[in-house]
């Protein structure tokens, strides 16, 4: 009685990739990839306060929920890294092994960045009956993750490397690979400049004093992109193609904020962000003005006179179009100002200047802007040796690039004028999310050692490099 | 030869119609007509008559010397001929069963005026839980016996028809395998597609007692369906037709004061948002008083519509608006559309006709039916008909062997299924966002000017489709063909032994056809899709019988068989998610590639059982079963597991003398103790990686999210019952009640683990849960003559449930949600609802305890998850009533649910969309705002802006203020309050006591007395007038039926309504002949 003629096996599943690494890369990088543009857009922007919300300003106000989405996403994408990771150290593909590492870091750095303490040494070892890892402190994290991006560096200088497949960021090029992680080990580098400035100072001056060893992005051909495809599923998430409804897109204009510095600055590329006002084209004087962030429903809806007198973001460039927009992961011109940071502060020898000046000029190029010839000497550009200089332009640069733009304004309080909204729920700005609540359920022993350990789960409390 | 002809009446001169009148030793014999009458040829002479009644004790009648006579049956007390259908189709007398065994005779189905063979429980057995998804032959049901046992499983008890179980899936891989962005579908569930005219009757088995023979399928109870046959009837022809008509029972309640906009203000554009708040979809605008303004169906210069916006070269990727083709538009009165809901769906009709044959002489009967039913829902433009043919047919080939056979034959075909759920395929959901002055009428004609087929017409662009383009043009067709079957033979190898072989099978093929126009917001470029389901499921059974009278008092029946059965249900979807040319639904006509997916479960399971019946003097029963199953889909190690069960019956009555029967006139106890195991789902056994979308030429795969548990075990049921069956004067009074105690063991759980462990879920037995009740059925008869005859039953149940244990280390365990969370932890119970709130002042010091804190007027949310209620009922009442007046009679059957709660999602979204009428609270001085608390407010105050208005809410509750709390003093725009409160993750806004009372159903029939016809061969003719949910009252759900459950994520989601399509009332009428 106990044949069957049926099977158990299921016939539409494979029990076995080891022979197709590929197939885990591109889901990975489309996971992650799609969760930080889709986060940039609806999230990073209002935090950032490159944009603003006219109804359900909820988020605005600072109740930033449960962004469990966003966590599982990564921690998915975390996931199929490892097991690609893992599948290519059995077969010896280093190649494969490097670039895992450095998908895997980028996810962990928005992570860590994001929530302060996560787990990290402990994730993905559900098999060997691990299924609530702890919580790793994020100054270990950092440490790790540095040594992560310079072991994907040495992965990658050497020879015979096997080709990769599947490849959606950068179709295979390994060198294209290994300047983006000598790249984000600056970035990460650069984010311990007030905790620990002397890590800080020697990993970006190892990278810098040795280009033959460390090369990094040297023009807008190596920067960290994505084109989406033209067609759903593909497309860009925040598109007609994605059926991402235009009214929803609505609901978000270019904040008052944004709009304030670019004009303070007379910056082109703020024509070029955003549209101006359907009010003012009908009376035949185009102009753009922002949303007030953190306003409550209701008055938010009727501010500077309702939606039709506030600008959107430029709807045919970054709606309309399936694939125009890409995800930035990290620009050439993010380089240059990790560099002009890294001279300003002593840390290299060389002229902030001119990598600042770099920075700027390559992110009108990467917009397609034309750079004013004057741009570079006006008020509130030409470089005056100040922190706040560069970041003002930096921030710039860090529009839509998933939470960089808080990111850094959290780590260096610039630009000063971002600020919490009239009607917002607390009176200081927010740092962090707070841990989902499945972790909180699942991994409560875990969740609450953590949450005790960087001094409370709440958005206001300071990760640890922000100290 | 003689003709005699005679009456047959019981003791109170009552006739019977219907009665058996047979020549004593042939298969000549009639039936009574309606008044008791008969007519009987008898060739050879004056002869015995027998005349038979069920429930009557039978009477043999010498004609002798005689040609008419009035012949008088006596009610047998003892009943002991109440026979009811128990496992694996065995017909047995019930007064020996130890367990409770509920039967729904085949009249009240065929002439119940539920159109679903399965919603006809309802009210009519206790215990049995019914909920529909919607209403109308083509909606799911969902029944739940004694409770839910099981936290993953579906909890739905096993179908049986005419001994072969049969699929009662609502298959939802529609949804869950789509890939793409298509909403919840409901196709129905298989058992609601017996047709109930071929229903001869139902037994329902609800506890393991009673189903311990069928093993692991029917852990959750069965329900045993016996189609009719021709057997002991005279050659006829009986047709029968139906004809309903159905509207809406109760429609969410829309505020109609306020029109679309915002801060009381509104123009219409171009429904992007360029005019005045034109582009919200929310009803915050200006009062619907009449005032001129611009609106989408106004005419305009150029003889358009206000929204007929877009230009004739437009094309979809660009905003393609050309106001200056439009025209300007002329003001039109700013007026309350009425409800959507009520006025966009239309009155269903449903056309029910049945035509059969039958016959039967001494070697065999049969019986022939063909029913057509054309259903035109409530959902302008959805509709279902099906065809069923249905043929049984007994033969005795020899005198030893005997051969049967049914089969069933069901076509059924659909050119639309509406969408239910949250969501822009949902017509429900569009009327949740919405403008108060939209009248539905305006938007009939759904495509722009000069962009037929091309661009839908809607009072809004930003988020919605047009409802009747998602009606006419987003269909959702199904072409279903099935047969169920079986064929048995039984042959007695001796006068103890005999020896029965049976196959079934239930076998179809499901099409399903989803397309997508133009312009749909979630397909700009069209859609079209084809799903297929090859299911089929084959039994083999034998069972072989030993049954012998041992001594006068003693009687045995042993039996020994075994079952086989295989299952495929193989799921295969093909979708071309956009078009290139728009209206060519063909998969020529894609943009892009094709995406595939396809689920092929497959399973077996093989059986060996025994089981024996002791009978002591007709008094006394002992059953005893024991079965083994062999599952295809558990590890080789513990694929093989055993279950007994046993249980007893003693008729009292039988074995004490009470005394005279006028009171106490039967008496029986019963009990039992039953254990049953059961399987898990096919392929649960290996850790795998699923192929996923390509990115355009690159191929995915992802690692499984579910750790396989390489030593799963069965689940184990154990459950007791017992119960009594009293019957008092002379039968007047009958009562049957049953305590019952099910405790399920083992549960397979797929246990929630973080994401960060690289796992969602591992899989792990582990759980107990028990469910206890009590079922109690009061029949009373309290009057009877000659004329008048009224029988009431009543059919009450009640079940508690608990979770004993959940796994090591576990505290809560979340089983599904739709809006809440069903989430179960030790102490509590399935059906707990848990879900978020408002922020309230905890601290029993405080004299604000239990307040909500206001942070600058609004309410703030509170994470943290807790119990808001459950979902199931504390008890429920069915009262089923007959009343016979010389030819007339009167059913009608009242539904009590008392408790439990309800979600309503409507109520919760709609009310931050300012649709409902919970948010004209605080719009004007006239709905309560401002809030009159304010100090020299009067019905009006100052905003920050400097602004005087006469709008605006100060919440009930506190704000912290100097590190204490102090009552709320701020006053917020009733658009902030609102939009705030009613958040939809705050559940606790959205909560409601789902008590309510409804006249399920009722019905008036007249039996035209045959006399009418003498020389015409009409047996029979009866018309009755019949309705369902005639009446509701809900005690405190405003917004529907609070009996709505929802459907989301691939299963029912009992315990919240998610814009679910309304109930229906239905009216109508039927006919019944019989030639």
């Amino acid at each position: 009685c106990d044949k069957f003629d049926v099977s158990n096996e299921n016939p539409d599943v494979a029990l076995n990739i080891n022979q197709n690494p590929e197939l885990l890369l591109t889901n990975l990088q489309r996971r992650s990839i799609r969760e930080a543009v889709g986060g940039s857009w609806s999230e990073g922007n209002l935090m950032g306060q490159y944009g603003a919300r006219i109804v359900f300003t909820s988020f605005d106000l600072f109740d930033w929920g449960d962004q469990g989405g966003a966590w599982n996403d990564y921690y998915y994408a975390i996931r199929d890294a490892k097991e690609l990771e893992e599948l290519a150290n059995e077969t010896d593909l280093k190649s494969y092994v490097a670039v895992s590492k450095i998908m895997q870091t980028w996810a962990y750095s928005i992570l860590t960045d994001m929530w302060g303490d996560i787990p990290y040494s402990e994730v993905n070892q559900a098999s060997e009956e691990n299924y609530t890892p702890m919580y790793d402190e994020q100054e270990a994290i950092y440490t790790d993750m540095l040594a992560e991006l310079a072991t994907a560096n040495t992965l990658l200088s050497g020879a015979n490397l096997t080709q990769i497949k599947g490849d959606l960021l950068f179709d295979g090029d390994l060198e294209m690979w290994r300047k983006f992680a000598n790249s984000l080990r600056m970035r990460l580098a650069l984010r311990l400049s007030e905790v620990s400035p002397s890590v800080a100072s020697e990993v970006i001056a190892e990278i810098y004093n040795n280009p033959g060893q460390f090369p990094i992005m040297e023009s807008n051909e190596d920067n960290a992109t994505l084109t989406f495809l033209a067609a759903n599923p593909d497309a860009h998430p925040v598109t007609e193609e994605s059926v991402y409804r235009v009214g929803s897109y609505n609901e978000y204009r270019i904040s008052e904020h944004f709009v304030t510095m670019l004009e303070g600055l007379k910056d082109p590329r703020l024509e070029f962000f955003a549209d101006p006002t359907t009010n003012s084209v009908e009376q035949g004087t185009p102009e753009i003005v922002g949303m007030l962030n953190g306003v409550v429903d209701g008055p938010a809806y009727t501010y500077q006179g309702g939606d039709a007198f506030l600008s959107k973001f430029n709807i045919d460039y970054f709606y309309f179009q399936p694939n125009t927009n890409q995800a930035r992961l990290m620009l050439y011109s993010e380089v240059q100002f990790i560099l002009a940071e890294a001279a300003q502060r002593g840390w290299i020898n060389a002229d902030a200047q001119t990598f600042y000046e770099k920075g700027v000029t390559a992110n009108f190029e990467y917009w397609g802007v034309d750079l004013p010839a004057d741009y570079l000497t006006s008020s509130g550009v030409a470089f005056d040796n100040s922190l706040e200089t560069i970041m003002t332009q930096k921030y710039i640069n860090l529009f839509y690039t998933d939470y960089q733009g808080f990111i850094e304004y959290k780590r260096t309080g610039f630009p000063a004028t971002i600020e919490p909204g009239p009607d917002a729920f607390y009176d200081v700005y927010p740092s962090r999310f707070e841990y989902p609540s499945n972790e909180e359920s699942l991994n409560n022993a875990n969740y609450t050692e953590a949450a005790n350990r960087i001094g409370g789960d709440q958005i206001t409390t300071k990760v640890w490099w922000e100290n | 030869q003689v003709t005699f002809s005679g009456k047959v009446l019981d003791q109170n001169n009552v006739p019977l119609p219907g009665a058996s009148v047979v020549a004593k030793g042939s298969a000549n014999g009639v039936a009574t007509d309606f008044d008791g009458n008969f007519e009987i040829e008898l060739p050879g002479g004056n002869e015995i008559l027998v005349i038979s009644y069920i429930g009557y004790i039978a009477q043999d009648f010498d004609t002798a010397g005689k040609s008419n006579a009035t012949i008088v049956l006596r009610e047998d007390s003892q009943l002991l001929d109440e026979v009811v259908v128990t496992a694996l189709n065995i017909t047995r007398d019930e007064e020996s069963l130890g367990y409770s065994v509920q039967k729904v005779a085949g009249e009240e189905i065929s002439q119940s005026t539920s159109t679903n063979t399965v919603s006809t429980l309802s009210g009519r057995t206790a215990g049995v839980q019914v909920v529909t998804n919607g209403s109308g032959p083509g909606q799911s049901s969902s029944v739940v016996i004694r409770g839910y046992s099981s936290m993953q499983g579906d909890n739905q008890p096993l179908f049986i028809v005419d001994g072969i179980p049969i699929n009662n899936n609502t298959d939802t891989r529609t949804n869950t395998l789509g890939g793409a962005s298509n909403m919840n579908l409901d196709y129905g569930n298989g058992a609601a597609e017996i047709n109930p005219n071929d229903v001869e009757s139902i037994s329902v088995l609800k506890g393991a007692n009673a189903t311990a023979l069928y093993g692991s399928r029917a852990a959750n109870g069965a329900v045993i369906i016996t189609t009719k046959s021709g057997k002991g009837r005279k050659g006829g022809i009986s047709f029968s037709s139906k004809t309903t008509f159905e509207s809406v029972l109760k429609a969410p309640e829309y505020q109609g004061v306020y029109g679309q906009g915002k801060n009381f203000d509104f123009q219409f554009v171009d429904g992007y948002g360029s005019g005045t708040y034109d582009g919200v979809d929310e009803s915050w605008g200006p009062l619907l008083d009449g005032t001129l303004r611009a609106q989408h169906d106004s005419p305009t210069s150029n003889g358009l519509r206000g929204g007929d916006v877009h230009g004739l070269d437009y094309v979809l990727g660009s905003s393609g608006v050309d106001l200056d083709r439009r025209g300007t538009i002329t003001p039109t009165p700013f007026v309350y559309g009425g409800n959507p809901a009520e006025e966009f769906m239309e009155t269903g009709r449903t056309l029910i006709n049945t035509v059969s044959f039958y016959g039967s002489n001494d070697n065999g009967n049969y019986r022939v039916s063909y029913t057509n039913l054309d259903n035109k829902g409530i959902v302008p433009n959805t509709d279902i008909k099906r065809n069923t043919i249905s043929a049984s047919g007994d033969y005795q080939i020899t005198d030893r062997l005997k051969v049967s056979s049914k089969i069933n034959y069901i076509r059924s075909d659909s050119d639309n299924r509406h969408v239910n759920g949250y969501g822009t395929e949902s017509v429900m959901y569009l009327f949740i966002w919405w403008g108060q002055q939209v009248n539905v009428n305006s938007l009939r004609n759904y495509w722009q000017d000069g962009l037929e087929g091309f661009q839908q017409f809607n009072y809004n662009y930003n988020y919605h489709d047009n409802p009747y383009f998602t009606m006419y043009e987003n269909t959702n067709g199904l072409a279903k063909d099935r047969i169920i079957g079986n064929l048995s033979a039984t042959y007695d190898i001796s006068n103890d032994f005999k020896f029965m072989l049976r196959g079934g099978r239930d076998f179809f093929s499901e099409y399903r056809f989803i397309k997508r126009a133009y312009s749909t917001q979630r397909f700009p470029n069209g859609q079209y899709r084809e799903d297929k389901i090859n299911f089929q499921e084959t039994n083999l059974d034998f069972l072989l019988t030993y049954d012998k009278n041992v001594t006068d008092k003693f009687h045995v029946n042993a039996n020994f068989g075994g079952n086989r059965m295989v299952q495929k249900n193989h799921f295969n979807s093909l979708m071309a998610n956009k078009l290139l040319i728009p209206g060519i639904y063909s998969f020529s006509n894609v943009d892009g590639a094709l995406v595939q997916r396809t689920s092929r479960p497959e399973k077996q399971i093989n059986s060996l059982y025994a089981f024996a019946q002791l009978g002591w003097n007709n008094s006394i029963y002992l059953d005893l079963t024991a079965r083994n199953d062999w599952s295809s889909t558990l590890p080789e190690q513990n694929n093989s597991y055993f279950y007994p069960s046993a249980s007893l019956s003693v008729v009292l009555s039988d074995l004490f003398d009470f005394g005279s029967q006028d009171v106490l006139s039967f008496a029986k106890l019963r009990g039992g103790w039953a254990q049953v195991g059961s399987d898990t789902d096919a392929y649960r056994l290996s850790d795998f990686y699923a192929l996923g979308t390509p990115v355009g030429d690159n191929p995915t795969a992802s690692p499984s999210n579910t750790l396989p548990n390489f030593d799963l075990k069965p689940e184990i049921q154990t459950s007791y019952e017992f119960g009594t069956d009293l019957r008092f004067f002379n039968n007047k009074l009958s009562l049957d009640a049953t305590y019952y105690n099910t405790v399920s063991r083992n549960q397979i759980l797929d246990i929630d683990l973080p994401i960060t462990s690289g796992k969602t879920a591992r899989t792990i037995n582990a759980g107990k849960i028990r469910n206890q009740g009590l079922e109690v059925m009061l029949g009373v008869n309290p009057i009877r003559n000659e004329d008048f005859n009224w029988n009431s039953s009543f059919n009450f149940g009640l079940n508690r449930n608990r979770v004993l244990e959940l796994a090591d280390g576990v505290q809560r365990y979340q089983y599904g949600g739709n809006g809440i969370s069903l989430i179960a932890e030790e102490g509590g119970s399935l059906g707990d609802m848990w879900g978020t709130g408002l922020v309230k002042v905890e601290d029993e010091n405080s004299p604000y305890n239990g307040q909500v804190i206001f942070n600058e007027g609004l309410v703030q949310q509170d994470n943290t998850l807790r119990k808001l209620g459950n979902f199931n009922p504390d008890f429920t009442l069915g009262w089923n009533n007959t009343v016979t007046f010389k030819n007339l009679s009167l059913n009608f059957l009242f539904d009590w649910r008392q408790g439990g709660e309800l979600l309503s999602r409507t109520r919760l979204i709609a009310a931050t969309s300012g649709n409902v009428v919970e948010t004209l609270w605080g719009r004007s001085p006239e709905y309560g705002g401002p809030h009159p608390g304010i100090s020299d407010s009067g019905l009006s105050y100052t905003n920050d802006d400097g602004v005087t208005q006469t709008d605006g809410i100060i919440g009930d509750g506190v704000k912290l203020q100097d590190g204490g709390y102090v009552p709320n003093d701020v006053i917020v725009p009733a658009n902030a309050y609102h939009n705030n409160r009613y958040r939809r993750d705050n559940d606790t806004e959205g909560i409601y006591d789902a008590t309510f009372i409804k006249l399920r159903e009722a019905r008036l029939t007249y039996d035209f007395p045959t006399k009418l016809f003498k020389g015409d061969d009409i047996k029979k003719l009866s018309f009755s007038v019949i309705g369902t949910n005639l009446w509701l009252w809900a005690k405190d759900f405003n917004h529907g039926d609070p009996e709505l459950l929802s459907f989301g994520g691939g299963s029912y989601v009992p315990g919240v309504e998610n814009a679910t399509v309304p109930t229906t009332r239905s009216l109508g009428f039927a006919i019944n002949v019989e030639f």
